[in-house]
């Protein structure tokens, strides 16, 4: 019999697996401060998920902040140029709001960026570990990728006013057809432009057809060439194994201010969220005064931890009672055999409260007897 | 299996006469007594009977794949959802009432009785307006009425109930009407039949005009 080895919960395991996979590919371990001064989160307050940041005045008098974000402070930090790229991934906590509790909360989140001379291999190589991240945590994924110019340029030149726009993004998100036609016939845009954007939340399903699908609403050379680019990585995928359950979505759209190019999202069939979320930034870099790209994805370990797992029946398999007159160097020698027979073993002196066991031993004067 | 979280009460029947039309029956759901959970097993088809304000609550964590919820609903809450079909039916609209003849004092913070709190922060932000929200959860109408707001934030149907209480729309803001939403993970992952009982409910929407 063999010994049993600790019981890793799902996050665990990825965290451990992930890290492994990441550095194959030559990505090395970043490790940052817990704090970050408020004003980088003041000042990109879009960039973040939710807009409640944990701050605090530091003994210096300082607004301190809580980190609600990883990428920032990597974009903040970064020596990454044209020549010399940067490729790195973190373990962190991050605080972030919980609306339905209204309290804040401490989110583990794995993330992986690469910075610099972002190119087409680059950006492939990150969906793949995206993928390959999925696949490794639970075979019951979907990952959702998009191409940020297509709604935006869809977009460009019908006038919007900035609301407008926003709240035109926010129904191409909630897939709301019915409030796509509703607001674009308010605002006065051409019927026929009408009939395209209420097209773009069925774009989603399967890459060759989707992309075949969409090409028909394609009104200039840059949507044309973000589904050339959607094409030519979702191609290469497959060499890179991991163009399994890949699908296209172009409804998905992210922060325009920040992301450009390629955005992606993954899905597990058993929980209720996105459980990774990543895609290009560039624009991002050249808000920080880097004239470089970047792409990155993040993994939300605390999404990962609710997967079901089989339930322990037992804490330890075999609890074992001694009395108060017991020699210790038989304790020790009691406890040894049993583990010998390839059993989990717990001294202890009276029965804690609620401990699950398989077996219940009781050692007298060096002799061990299962109690029945 | 999907599970369809549905609105009790005349709503929830109205919606559920669309989907057995659609041929997404449950026969249990006729004779049904304190049940809150039944099945056509069969048809892989489960219907949960939920308080109208928590059908997005299950949709949006999972326990339901696709629900029906008003859109009154939706602006309150924001939750991360799709919503993918207007049904057309429980229509109101959101408005803002006050007592016949009102003027609004802009030298004076405005007190306003809702139970839409987001709704109503939202709306006066957009306005500029200096106002403090008076939290209600029914029998709003009173409000104004024992002087304890001088507006109200509501949903107006029919507009009898503030006529009997003396008071009047000054501004119907939003059109509400009965939404169809799907978590955005079952969307992906049971995409087969959540876009077919889109496309059948559509259909009769089509049909119905």
């Amino acid at each position: 019999m063999v010994n049993r080895k600790a019981k890793l919960k799902p996050a665990e395991k990825a965290t451990l697996e992930l890290r492994a996979l990441y550095e194959q590919f030559g990505y090395r371990k970043y490790k940052m401060g817990k704090f970050e001064e408020y004003g980088l989160y003041a000042s990109n307050m879009d960039f973040l998920s939710g807009d409640k940041v944990l701050t605090f005045t530091d003994l210096d008098g300082r607004l301190m902040a809580l980190k609600p974000d990883v990428t920032l402070s990597i974009i903040k930090d970064s020596h990454a140029d044209l020549q010399s790229s940067e490729k790195l991934y973190y373990i962190e906590n991050v605080y972030r709001e919980d609306r339905e509790g209204n309290n804040f909360v401490e989110i583990e989140q794995m993330g992986l960026e690469c910075l610099g001379n972002v190119d087409d291999y680059c950006i492939t190589e990150v969906v793949a570990l995206a993928v390959k991240t999925l696949k490794s945590i639970d075979k019951n994924y979907i990952l959702e990728i998009s191409h940020m110019s297509f709604v935006t340029e869809l977009l460009k030149d019908l006038g919007l006013r900035y609301d407008d726009y926003v709240h035109m993004l926010n129904l191409i998100r909630s897939k709301n057809a019915p409030g796509i036609v509703k607001v674009a016939r308010k605002i006065g845009v051409p019927e026929e432009r009408i009939d395209d954007l209420k097209e773009i939340p069925s774009l989603f399903g399967p890459v060759k057809q989707t992309l075949k699908r969409a090409r028909r609403l394609v009104i200039n050379e840059e949507m044309q060439e973000g589904l050339d680019q959607l094409e030519r990585i979702t191609d290469v995928l497959k060499a890179m194994d991991a163009a399994d359950n890949v699908q296209i979505d172009l409804s998905l759209v992210n922060d325009t201010n920040y992301y450009n190019g390629i955005i992606f999202k993954g899905y597990f069939e058993e929980l209720a969220k996105h459980v990774l979320a990543g895609g290009q930034y560039d624009k991002a870099m050249t808000k920080f005064g880097r004239a470089t790209g970047a792409i990155g994805f993040g993994l939300y370990l605390n999404e990962v931890s609710l997967l079901r797992t089989e339930e322990e029946k037992y804490d330890v398999d075999a609890l074992m009672l001694y009395g108060a007159k017991e020699q210790i160097a038989n304790v020790a020698k009691a406890i040894t055999s049993l583990r010998k027979q390839g059993m989990s073993a717990r001294a202890e002196r009276s029965r804690p409260k609620g401990l699950k066991c398989r077996k219940i031993y009781r050692l007298k004067d060096g002799v061990l007897t299962e109690k029945k | 299996m999907l599970n369809i979280a549905l609105p009790k009460g005349r709503l929830g029947d109205s919606v559920y006469s669309m989907l057995d039309q659609a041929g997404f029956d449950c026969p249990a759901y006729n004779d049904i007594n304190r049940e809150l959970v039944i099945e056509n097993k069969k048809k892989g088809l489960r219907y949960l009977l939920v308080k109208p304000g928590d059908v997005q609550v299950y949709v949006e964590h999972h326990a339901a794949d696709v629900g029906i919820v008003g859109k009154d609903i939706l602006l309150e809450t924001e939750p991360d959802v799709y919503e993918l079909l207007d049904l057309g039916i429980g229509k109101c609209r959101m408005c803002v009432a006050a007592p016949r003849g009102f003027a609004d004092d802009r030298s004076s913070t405005l007190r306003v009785a809702t139970k839409y709190v987001n709704v109503a922060k939202h709306y006066y932000s957009e306005r500029n307006r200096d106002m403090e929200i008076i939290y209600l959860r029914g029998s709003i109408e009173l409000g104004p009425i024992t002087g304890l707001s001088d507006v109200i934030v509501d949903i107006v149907e029919t507009g009898n109930t503030l006529k009997a209480n003396d008071l009047v729309v000054i501004d119907a803001f939003k059109d509400i009407s009965a939404r169809f939403i799907a978590n955005k993970s079952s969307f992906k992952f049971q995409n087969r039949i959540i876009s077919e009982m889109v496309t059948k409910l559509g259909d009769q929407l089509e049909e119905g005009k």
